[in-house]
């Protein structure tokens, strides 16, 4: 048996694997991303057969080590918020560990710190962030300039909507469809204050914010990979979320008395 | 003839360089990374604007962009090293049929179902020719790449 592959815990090498495995699918991987990561990392350590099945919510990782024991654990995932930057750091901290072999103390560190929870406060970048979408795209789609202003006003809104009520929502579907009705609502005040001149432009600005870009992208590249399970899973709720949206924005449009004659 | 282009759709590429950017900014790319998003968002949007002087179908419109646009972000991630996704999706943005979508759910709304379907179409052969072109090209850097992926060997060792 090689000595030299075995000087760590199995157990504590899968529950490594498994974290990196969970905070990767939590920020937004590929599912092959995710399965790779966790067969690289056992077998770096331990060698022997890695069986990976990741679906959305669920890792399951079974390992027969090198030296004939097998075990199996299993992980509940959450949902969590799309987050690149994170998963860039997760991407370089996987390649890190499959050349360096650090001790598994090293990567836990490593991964609390990348996952280390921010500090719940209101984000200038991300105010930045909302305000330039809404309002570029308002006018990408044929608006004027003071329906960009329109758009960007709504859109600091409904950043503040979102800090006081995205935290833990586990229905992201719902959360869309509330979270359209107001932004609805607020365009049309917005156009009706005087603010925005086509209400049209302002709301297309403002659907643009919550569109489920990322989810579709990543059930694309799912079932790509021959990933149907979660690819069918991610295009479902992407899917789901843009009726919401559309609905959304059609109540909010119908209490201010267009449509449906 | 290159004039009357810029004076059509300068508006269009320059703000979708800042909605871009403020996509980036949404999901937190790192702030260096930012400026490779942007420029794919304009390579996209520049891209469509050609095509739709050039009078190509609606599914070619955007399956090209994407198509061109998805070659561009595989190729910086392995410049760059990092996750393809990360250039990708910001690129892809401007081309998404938000407007699309309001109208058909605008046209709902007022109880004009011919419309409604028309829109409905459209978005949908847009959403479509986006896919098309996006897994075309990953699929051919998922071959070049994943040669060398781990399989598990058990039984011919």
């Amino acid at each position: 048996m090689d000595r030299e592959k075995s000087c760590e815990d199995p157990a504590l090498v899968m529950e490594c694997a498994l974290d990196m495995g969970e905070t990767m699918l939590r920020c937004g991987a590929e599912i092959l991303r995710v399965e790779d990561t966790i067969t690289r990392i056992c077998t770096t350590y331990g060698g022997g057969i890695v069986d990976v099945f990741t679906i959305l919510s669920l890792i399951i990782l079974s390992w027969k080590t090198d030296a004939g024991e097998n075990y199996t654990l299993t992980r509940r995932i959450n949902p969590h918020a799309t987050d690149l930057n994170k998963l860039e750091d997760l991407n370089a901290l996987s390649r890190y560990i499959c050349e360096k072999r650090p001790p598994c103390s090293e990567i836990n560190q490593r991964i609390r710190a990348i996952m280390a929870p921010e500090e719940k406060r209101i984000y200038k970048s991300k105010i930045t962030g909302y305000v330039l979408l809404a309002s570029a795209f308002a006018i990408f789609f044929g608006g004027n300039l003071r329906d960009g202003l329109a758009a960007g006003l709504v859109a600091v809104l409904m950043y503040f909507w979102d800090y006081f009520f995205s935290a833990h929502n586990r229905n992201r579907v719902v959360y869309s469809l509330f979270m359209s009705i107001a932004a609805g609502i607020l365009c049309s005040l917005s156009v009706a204050v005087g603010i925005g001149q086509n209400v049209d432009k302002v709301m297309i600005g403002s659907i643009m914010l919550s569109i489920p870009g990322i989810n579709l992208m990543n059930a694309l590249r799912d079932m790509m990979c021959g990933d149907i399970i979660t690819g069918i899973l991610r295009l479902a709720e992407a899917l789901m979320i843009a009726v919401a949206i559309a609905a959304g924005f059609g109540i909010a449009i119908m209490m201010f008395g267009g449509g449906l004659r | 003839m290159i004039g009357a282009f810029c004076e059509k759709y300068l508006v269009m590429i320059v703000t979708a360089a800042a909605g871009t950017a403020g996509y980036c900014l949404n999901v937190n790319i790192k702030r260096n990374k930012i400026i490779y998003g942007c420029v794919g968002g304009v390579l996209s949007t520049f891209l469509y604007c050609v095509f739709v002087e050039a009078g190509l179908s609606l599914l070619l419109q955007n399956l090209i962009p994407a198509a061109v646009v998805t070659f561009y972000a595989e190729v910086l991630a392995r410049v760059v090293k990092a996750p393809a996704t990360v250039f990708l999706i910001p690129s892809i943005i401007p081309l998404v049929p938000g407007g699309r979508l309001y109208a058909t759910m605008r046209a709902i709304v007022d109880g004009e179902g011919a419309d409604a379907r028309v829109y409905a179409m459209e978005t949908i052969v847009i959403a479509l020719g986006i896919a098309v072109g996006i897994v075309v090209v990953s699929l051919v850097f998922y071959h070049i790449s994943h040669k060398r992926i781990q399989f598990k060997v058990r039984f011919d060792k």
